[in-house]
């Protein structure tokens, strides 16, 4: 148990140390008094989670959606993970894609990441297909306040597709708070074995209207339209899949 | 009572856990004997003025008695439960209570503060305001290695200067969680004005939440706190009363730059608890006082993020302190004090009636609130809190026409930032108009320069090509002097504000006029995004260049506030001559609060040499990283050969 937690300690440090963050213990002033810990705070390590969607969908069998952001590190320098997946409630054919990117402050409001992803598909079933690309995007707020994250991935076969998703918050009160939601992926090349074609693969809206119990803790209620579009549309119509969707969503979004 | 037990503090030789509560003075204790017999158990530990109901000692014409020429006091740093407003919390104390003990010395003593750390992390005592040896200044990992826990540190210096000052830690964030305390220094020569009665008024907020956690909040999500955003509502009205184009074209201004209107304080009264000494406003702290005396208040901000707009309704105001030094008498009905800065007030309450003294939060989330009476137990009505302000065009720093203010967004969220609010002087009894014409802000140039007179304000100047990088995520087009304005929500009530510009040193100062030999421009910045705050766009810690200053030099240190929330800039070790339009009768002040797009100049000749602390007094912003040193150092050979 405690050389785990050593070891979990170590690899922190470690971690503490490539992000640029204050080393334990701190360094010296100029002029040789010790830097004491008053002066570090400003270059302290933080871990962020934020899942900000976190749904149930219950369109045909019911699906678990979830689309969540977290990072470790300090103001410039951060190690970012995103993960996005639904897994329907019965069936056993999910799919979710985990990124894991490096983001450095560029500008006051954008970060740029690099880094990859992994994409699971058909997760439980015996059609699983994994697939790992390279991604490189943005992540910031645009003038107007939408929150904004471009990406774009490249595939070891140099297949080149991308997601591009902004949201908005629109308060109704202190509390209770609009947000709609825009999420589209394309592809640049066709992938029929996992059912995309070129062009734009799906487009998402969403205006989800929650209520924050506290700033962390925030269910909702949503209503959510999406669907496939171009030969992405059509691969589908082929596999008997239906193309789109609507409906009302209820979740919870939540940090720490 | 106040000024027993102070004096109190001088003797060292007993406990420092009954410093300040059992030993009288021969003197005090006959006019106090009845009051104090009163007082039994806790209370009696208790010092007198954070006591729910304070009465001073009458105060003989001519000033307080002095303290001794030396005075010796204990103070004791450590976890303590306190009661706020019912509340039990943990805390950080000097001497068990929240704030500490009020110091009391005599100027051209010494004063001799030995301080024992109770807790299990480093401390530290800083002496707002006073001019101290570089060692004896308690700025951890600056001018000395702070306290270790379990240890005591002897702080002794000689005391130059009166006044009304204040303590608190420079460790970590213990300000925040109770680290601080009143100090006044009674003058030498007669005070230039008299009063009957005086009691300290330490206004701080609190928060029942760890401060590291609140820290962390606001790194998360920066309006955490944030409670009074404009809403959809607020649109459809604003939609109503101004059209659809204004109202379109003012959200369409703010939102195209990612700056929120009302951005006027990080931490707010969703946390918050704003106190008076110690005192949440239901406890309703109440001053004694016999109708018709005059009462001198001496306010202090010992806030760690919170400015307050302080009125006491019915009563008017004479400022005869600020930063602990006289200054020319200025009658007044309201005053913005920001963190860290004191401000001295006299008041002759009469009849037999109670008075507010009401200091609501500048971002009207939350309100202190105290009492002046005959008698225990009288209330007067509390005031409501006024809407909350928004920022205006002139925050943003958006170019203003030379006729006056060209409003970029509609006006609706615009201040009027004409002096006609401003307080007149009453002793030479001009209206504001007057004044305002003797302080014109000379015409517009394309950079400050260093031929402006010593004592003039600076000229609105474009802002360079730097934006500062990505810590800084504003760049104000121009940035003007704003000392004659009163502030965000201020000066639309109908009655007079205090304003930078009214204030003149008490005695004219001949030699303020000695002009500055350089000039150093230093740029407040931030991004509220990621609650990044920094100087010149570079956090503390990312060891930027000490500030190079020689002793007995003298420059010119102008502040430009990129942001859009003011700073108040404290300057250990050294005063800062605020250039507000005054000529010789520069006032010296240790803090300026500095306005959104605001520039602000003050002359500086630094007599002692050391590395000196200069930050923002908000405490976060500080421990962010709004913060810098200021090298003093002997000047070389060549220098000093000069003529």
């Amino acid at each position: 148990m405690s050389t785990d937690r050593a070891r979990v300690c170590r690899a922190l440090s470690l971690l503490a140390a490539l992000l640029g963050a204050a080393p334990a213990g701190g360094q010296g002033m100029p002029g040789g008094i010790p830097h004491t810990t008053t002066m570090d705070m400003d270059r302290q390590i933080r871990v962020f989670a934020l899942a900000d969607l976190l749904e149930y969908v219950p369109n045909g069998t019911g699906a678990i959606r979830a689309d969540g952001l977290a990072w470790i590190g300090g103001d410039f320098n951060r190690l970012y993970f995103r993960l996005d997946g639904e897994q329907p409630v019965r069936r056993s054919d999910g799919q979710t894609a985990v990124d894991v990117t490096y983001g450095r402050l560029v500008t006051p409001f954008w970060t740029a990441l690099i880094g990859g992803r992994v994409e699971l598909r058909g997760l439980g079933s015996s059609r699983r297909n994994t697939r790992g690309l390279l991604a490189v995007g943005f992540e910031g707020m645009s003038p107007y306040f939408f929150e904004v994250e471009p990406t774009l991935y490249v595939s070891r076969t140099g297949q080149v597709s991308g997601r591009f998703a902004t949201s908005v918050d629109l308060l109704f009160t202190q509390r209770l708070i609009l947000q709609p939601r825009v999420e589209t992926n394309f592809a640049v090349q066709a992938v029929p074995e996992i059912g995309v074609g070129a062009g734009v693969n799906d487009v998402e809206l969403g205006a989800r209207m929650r209520y924050e119990i506290r700033r962390e803790v925030a269910p909702y209620l949503g209503l959510v339209w999406s669907r496939q579009t171009g030969a992405t549309a059509g691969l589908a119509r082929a596999v008997g899949e239906s193309v789109g969707r609507a409906g009302l969503v209820a979740g919870v979004r939540m940090w720490r | 009572m106040t000024q027993v037990d102070d004096r109190l503090m001088h003797d060292s030789t007993r406990d420092p856990a009954t410093a300040g509560a059992e030993r009288v003075s021969r003197r005090g204790f006959l006019q106090t004997a009845s009051a104090a017999f009163l007082l039994t158990g806790l209370d009696r530990l208790t010092p007198s003025y954070v006591r729910r109901i304070a009465q001073s000692v009458k105060v003989p014409l001519g000033g307080a008695p002095l303290a001794p020429s030396v005075s010796s006091v204990d103070l004791a740093i450590r976890d303590t439960m306190v009661d706020i407003g019912g509340r039990r919390a943990s805390a950080t104390t000097i001497n068990g209570t929240i704030p500490g003990p009020l110091l009391r010395f005599r100027e051209g003593g010494e004063a001799i503060i030995r301080v024992a750390n109770g807790l299990r992390e480093d401390t530290s005592l800083h002496w707002h305001g006073l001019i101290v040896p570089n060692a004896m200044d308690g700025v951890p990992g600056i001018t000395f290695p702070g306290i270790p826990a379990g240890e005591t540190f002897t702080y002794r210096f000689p005391l130059g200067q009166y006044g009304t000052y204040w303590y608190h830690s420079h460790s970590g964030l213990q300000e925040q969680t109770g680290v601080y305390g009143p100090i006044i220094i009674d003058p030498v020569e007669p005070e230039p004005f008299q009063y009957e009665r005086e009691f300290v008024v330490v206004l701080s907020d609190w928060s029942f939440e760890n401060p590291y956690t609140v820290l962390d909040k606001v790194k998360k999500k920066a309006d955490y706190y944030q409670y009074q955003k404009r809403t959809v509502g607020d649109f459809f009205r604003d939609v109503d009363q101004y059209g659809w184009r204004a109202a379109i074209r003012d959200r369409e201004a703010w939102a195209k730059m990612r700056m929120s209107p009302v951005d006027l304080s990080d931490i707010t009264g969703a946390t918050y608890t704003y106190l008076v000494n110690g005192q949440p406003p239901e406890a309703n702290w109440t001053a004694l006082f016999n109708p018709g005396e005059r009462v001198r208040l001496r306010f202090i901000n010992s806030g760690a993020g919170s400015s307050f707009d302080v009125r006491i309704p019915g009563l008017e105001m004479t400022v005869v302190q600020v930063s602990g030094q006289h200054v020319q008498p200025v009658t007044t009905d309201e005053f913005r004090i920001g963190i860290a800065e004191t401000y001295d007030v006299i008041v002759q309450p009469s009849g037999d009636r109670a008075f507010t003294i009401f200091a609501e939060s500048s971002d009207r989330s939350g309100y202190a609130r105290g009492t002046l009476a005959p008698r225990a137990g009288m209330t007067a009505a509390v005031p409501r809190r006024r809407p909350r302000p928004l920022l205006s065009m002139m925050d943003m720093g958006m170019l203003m026409g030379p006729g006056g203010m060209e409003m970029g967004g509609t006006g609706m969220a615009g201040m009027d930032m004409s002096g006609k609010t401003g307080s007149g002087s009453g002793m030479a009894g001009m209206d504001m108009s007057t004044k305002d014409m003797a302080v014109a802000p000379p015409s517009r140039t394309a950079a400050g320069s260093l031929s402006a007179p010593p004592g003039a304000l600076p000229v609105p100047t474009a802002h360079g090509p730097s934006t500062h990088g990505r810590a800084n995520a504003s760049t104000p087009m121009e940035t003007r002097s704003r000392l004659n304005e009163p502030g965000s929500g201020l000066g639309e009530d109908g009655w007079r504000v205090l304003v930078y510009t009214d204030l003149r040193a008490f005695k004219p100062r001949p030699d303020a006029l000695h002009p500055p030999v350089r000039e150093i421009e230093l740029h407040l910045t931030g991004n509220m995004e990621r609650f990044m705050w920094s100087i010149d766009g570079k956090k503390f810690s990312e060891a930027p260049e000490p500030i190079h200053l020689t002793r007995g030099e003298r420059i010119r240190l102008t502040m430009v506030n990129d942001t859009m929330m003011p700073h108040p800039m404290h300057l250990h070790g050294m005063w800062m001559e605020l250039e507000n339009g005054t000529m010789g009768d520069i006032p010296r002040v240790h803090t300026i609060l500095v306005k959104p797009a605001e520039r602000v100049s003050a002359l500086v000749t630094p007599n002692h040499v050391g590395p000196w602390a200069f930050h923002c007094h908000v405490l976060l912003h500080m421990e962010m990283g709004m913060f810098r040193v200021v090298q003093v150092s002997e000047p070389s050979v060549a220098v000093r050969s000069q003529p």
